[in-house]
C-alpha cells in the first residue's frame, strides 16, 4: 500500500521499522494518507498501531524507513505539532489541575493564544456537556469526562491532521457515538484523521480507508470495499439445515468456502464475488430442508481474522492481543527499555 | 513555536501549579505575627525565668579563702542580680539541699570541695550552663584578687576594661556579615533546594504515573520541557525565598517600631554586590541541582519503591559545605576550592563574600564555572530525561543511563534523528 507522493498526501509512511529489545513491533509498514480522509490503523492489542502513531507524533523514532509530511515537519522530524492534534492511547492529564487551565495549557503548547484557547475551550466543553465544570479539578471528573477533556485538548487548535490513538477507548456507547460523529465532522471540515482502534466494528462506519496490522506487519488495506474485494468474500451466509449436510452437499456448494458446525447442521459459507445468495439457496434447498438463513457482508473483524488465519469463532484471544508476538510487542513499550534501540 | 516560547509557557505552568499567592501572604503574615507577637507573648508567659538556674550556696563553701568568700557573698547578697540567668541563695543549714535538688526545687548546690576549691552538685549529668557559671565566678574573683594584691580600685577597673577595636580599612569595602547571616543564608539555600528537588521528584514521577508525558512530548521537545520545568521550579523557590526574606525583614521592622528603634539590617541586604552575587549564585545553583535531579527523577519508575529518591539528599550535602565557613578557614585552600566548584559554590561563594574579601577574579570564575555547568548539565540531563520519561515498569540501569549520556543531546532535540535508520 504505497503511495509516495508527498505533494498529494499529507502523510507518507515509507517502509518503517521499529524494534524493541528482542521484538520487532513494526516491520516494514508503509501507507499514505489522503487529505481530508479518515484513515484507520486496525488490529488487536500489540499489532503495532500505537507504535506507528507514536512515530508519527515524534515520540518514538523509526529504526528504519521514513515519515514525510506535506503539512510541515516538526522539529523532531515528526508531524508539525502546531498543525497536528494528538490523542494518546495512554490518556494523561494533571490530576490536580483545573479543567479549563489544563486545556488552555495543552493548546498553548500547540501554538494557540491564551484568550482564543479559552474561548474555544468553553464552546467545546459546552458541546461535550461539560459546561460549568471549567474550574473543577480534573480528578473530580469521571473517567469518561476526563477522556472528553483530553479529546478537546487534542482538537482545540483545529489541527490539519488529527492523530487519535484508540479514540473510543473508555467511552460508553453513547459517547462512542458522539466521538464517531465528531470524527465525521472533522473529516467534513477538511481535517485529515488518522485513528487507531482494535474495536473494528466502531471504525467500519467512519473510516474511508483502513490498514490492518498483525504483529507489526501489514495484513491488508484500502477502502472497505477494496478490503472486502481483496478477501474474495462478497457475503457471509449462515444456513441452518433440518438435517446434517452430507459431504457431497458441501461439495456442491463450490467454489464457496464452507465451514460446517453443530454436526453439519449449521453452515458458515463465504460467498465469493459473482455468486448470489439466491443461487446458493437454490443449490441447498435442492438437497436439504433449510430452516434459517442469515446473510451479511463480512465485517472487518472477520476479514482480519480470515487474513491472519484465525477462526472467528475462536478469535477472542487474538483480538485481545493474546498472541505471544502481540504480547511481547505490547510489553516492550510498557515494560520499559522500549525507547532505547 | 520557538523553543523559548515553549519554555516560557511550561515554566509559567510549573510555577503557577505550586505558587499560591494566598498561601504566600499567609506565610508572610505568620512570620510577622510570630515575631512581633510571639516573642513578647513568650516573654510574658515565661518571664525572666526563661532558662534561669537557681543555685544554693552552702555556707561551708566559705572557707579560708577570703577572696572566694567575698565573691560568693557578692553573688548571693548583691541587691541586683549579677547575671540574668543565675539566681543565688544561701543554703539553710537546717534543710537538706540535696533533697531540694532531687525534688527539682534547686538546679545546683555550690559548696566546698573536699580537696579544696568549690564543687557544684547537680541532680544528674553535667549542666550546659557550667561554663557560664565558671566565667561568672572568674569575673568576680579576679578583681577581688587584684584588690587583695593592693591594686587600687581604679587600676583594677582599668586592667579589666574590655578592649574595643576600631577598624581602619585600607580600601573602601562592605561591612562583613556575622555568623547569623551566613548561617541564615546556607539554611535558606538548603530549604530552597530541598523544596525544589522535592517538587521536581513529585512532579516528574507524577507525570509518568499519570501518563501526561506523551501529550506534552508530542507538542514540544524534551529539551524545552525540562528547560521549562527547571526555570519554573527555580522561579518558584526563589519567589518563596524572597517571600520569607520579606517576611523576616517586615517582622524586624514591625517589632522595631513597637520597640521604638528600627533594627540594623544584615550586611547581606546592605551590600549590593554581595546581595547580587548571592542571588545569582543561588539561582544558578538551583538551576544546576534541579537539572541533575530532573534527570534522576525521569529514570524513576515507581516513586514509592525506587531507591533513587534518596538522591534528594545529594544537593543538601553539597550545599551544606557553606556551614564549614562558620567553623573553618574561609580563606583556606579547601574552602576556596569549594567556592569555585560548581556544585558547592552556590553556598560557599556567598559565605566567603560575607566573611572575607574575595578577589574579583574568583567571583567571576566561580560564576562562569557555575553557568557553564548549568548549560552542560542541561544538555546531558535533557538526553536522560527524553528517554527516561517514556520508560515505565522498570528503571534503566546506570550503564543504560551512561549510554544515553554518551549519545549527546540528539534525542532531547530531535529524537527522530537520534537513532540509526535507513532511508527507504
Amino acid at each position: 500500500m504505497r503511495r509516495n507522493d508527498p505533494h498529494t498526501t499529507p502523510v507518507v509512511v515509507d517502509d518503517v521499522v521499529k524494534r524493541y529489545a528482542s521484538v520487532t513491533a513494526v516491520d516494514g509498514v508503509s501507507f499514505a494518507v489522503e487529505r481530508g480522509e479518515v484513515f484507520a490503523l486496525l488490529g488487536p492489542n500489540g499489532a503495532g498501531k500505537s507504535t506507528v502513531v507514536r512515530m508519527l507524533c515524534g515520540i518514538l523514532a523509526p529504526d528504519e524507513g521514513r515519515l514525510r509530511f506535506d503539512l510541515g515537519s516538526g522539529p523532531r522530524g515528526a508531524a508539525d505539532p502546531l498543525r497536528t492534534g494528538y490523542l494518546p492511547e495512554d490518556r494523561g492529564l494533571y490530576a490536580d489541575a483545573k479543567v479549563l487551565p489544563m486545556i488552555v495549557y495543552l493548546a498553548g503548547l500547540r501554538g494557540m493564544a491564551q484568550a482564543e484557547a479559552e474561548r474555544r475551550a468553553r464552546a467545546w466543553l459546552e458541546r461535550f456537556d461539560l459546561a460549568g465544570r471549567e474550574r473543577d479539578r480534573v480528578d473530580a471528573l469521571s473517567k469518561g469526562n476526563q477522556q472528553k477533556v483530553q479529546l478537546i485538548a487534542a482538537l482545540l487548535h483545529e489541527p490539519a491532521l488529527a492523530i487519535l490513538d484508540e479514540p473510543f477507548s473508555g467511552f460508553d456507547p453513547v459517547n462512542q457515538d458522539l466521538v464517531s460523529r465528531l470524527i465525521r465532522q472533522l473529516r467534513d471540515a477538511g481535517t485529515t484523521v488518522i485513528l487507531s482502534a482494535h474495536h473494528m466494528d466502531l471504525v467500519e462506519s467512519i473510516a474511508d480507508r483502513v490498514l490492518l496490522l498483525h504483529r507489526g506487519r501489514e495484513v491488508m488495506g484500502g477502502t472497505l470495499a477494496a478490503v472486502r474485494a481483496s478477501s474474495g468474500v462478497a457475503r457471509r451466509v449462515r444456513v441452518t439445515l433440518a438435517a446434517p449436510a452430507r459431504p457431497d452437499d458441501l461439495a456442491a456448494l463450490a467454489p464457496a468456502n464452507v465451514v460446517a458446525r453443530d454436526d453439519a447442521r449449521v453452515l458458515d459459507i463465504d460467498l465469493p464475488e459473482g455468486h448470489s445468495v439466491g443461487s446458493l439457496l437454490h443449490a441447498l434447498t435442492a438437497r436439504s430442508e433449510v430452516l434459517d438463513v442469515h446473510s451479511e457482508a463480512p465485517s472487518l473483524r472477520e476479514l482480519y481474522l480470515r487474513a491472519v488465519g484465525v477462526d472467528p469463532e475462536a478469535a477472542d484471544e487474538v483480538m485481545a492481543g493474546g498472541s505471544d508476538g502481540a504480547r511481547a510487542a505490547d510489553g516492550a513499550h510498557g515494560a520499559g527499555g522500549a525507547v532505547a534501540p | 513555536m520557538t523553543h523559548w516560547r515553549a519554555v516560557t509557557l511550561i515554566a509559567r505552568w510549573e510555577f503557577l501549579r505550586f505558587f499560591k499567592v494566598r498561601e504566600l501572604l499567609l506565610t508572610i503574615l505568620f512570620i510577622v505575627l510570630g515575631y512581633t507577637l510571639g516573642v513578647p507573648l513568650f516573654q510574658a508567659l515565661v518571664g525572666d525565668r526563661a532558662g534561669s538556674v537557681s543555685v544554693a550556696v552552702d555556707a561551708s563553701a566559705i572557707g579560708a579563702d577570703e577572696l572566694l568568700r567575698g565573691a560568693l557573698r557578692l553573688l548571693v547578697e548583691s541587691p541586683e542580680p549579677l547575671h540574668p540567668r543565675f539566681a543565688f541563695e544561701w543554703a539553710a543549714a537546717a534543710e537538706q539541699p540535696e533533697a531540694r535538688l532531687l525534688a527539682g526545687d534547686l538546679d545546683a548546690l555550690l559548696r566546698a570541695a573536699p580537696a579544696g576549691g568549690l564543687e557544684i552538685v547537680v541532680s544528674d549529668g553535667v549542666p550546659g550552663w557550667l561554663q557560664e557559671l565558671e566565667e561568672l565566678l572568674g569575673t568576680l574573683v579576679v578583681p577581688l584578687r587584684l584588690a587583695a594584691e593592693g591594686v587600687p580600685a581604679e587600676r583594677v577597673a582599668a586592667v579589666l576594661e574590655s578592649v574595643a577595636l576600631e577598624v581602619t580599612a585600607l580600601e573602601a569595602g562592605p561591612q562583613r556579615g556575622g555568623l547569623a547571616t551566613t548561617t541564615l543564608v546556607v539554611v535558606a539555600l538548603l530549604m530552597a533546594v530541598f523544596t525544589g528537588t522535592g517538587v521536581l521528584f513529585t512532579v516528574i514521577t507524577g507525570e509518568k504515573t499519570q501518563r501526561v508525558t506523551e501529550a506534552i512530548v508530542s507538542a514540544v521537545s524534551p529539551q524545552a520541557w525540562i528547560d521549562g520545568k527547571i526555570l519554573g521550579t527555580t522561579l518558584f523557590v526563589v519567589a518563596y525565598l524572597v517571600s520569607y526574606a520579606t517576611g523576616i525583614v517586615l517582622a524586624m521592622v514591625v517589632r522595631g517600631l513597637f520597640a521604638g528603634e528600627l533594627p540594623a539590617l544584615p550586611s547581606l541586604v546592605t551590600d549590593p554586590v554581595v546581595l547580587l552575587v548571592t542571588l545569582v549564585a543561588a539561582t544558578l545553583g538551583f538551576g544546576l541541582w534541579f537539572t541533575v535531579f530532573a534527570a534522576i527523577a525521569a529514570t524513576v519508575s515507581d516513586p514509592t519503591t525506587s531507591s533513587r529518591g534518596q538522591f534528594i539528599f545529594l544537593p543538601g550535602l553539597a550545599l551544606a559545605v557553606g556551614f564549614l565557613g562558620n567553623a573553618g578557614n574561609v580563606d583556606g585552600a579547601l574552602f576556596r576550592f569549594f567556592a569555585l566548584l560548581p556544585f558547592t559554590s552556590p553556598s560557599a561563594l556567598p559565605v566567603r563574600m560575607m566573611t572575607t574579601s574575595v578577589a574579583a577574579w574568583e567571583v567571576l570564575a566561580a560564576l562562569a564555572l557555575l553557568a557553564g555547568s548549568v548549560l552542560l548539565a542541561r544538555r546531558i540531563a535533557a538526553q536522560v530525561f527524553a528517554l527516561g520519561i517514556h520508560m515505565t515498569g522498570k528503571e534503566p540501569s546506570l550503564a543504560e543511563v551512561w549510554r544515553w549520556v554518551r549519545r549527546g543531546g540528539a534525542a532531547a532535540r530531535a529524537p527522530a534523528d537520534a537513532f540509526p535508520r535507513r532511508v527507504g
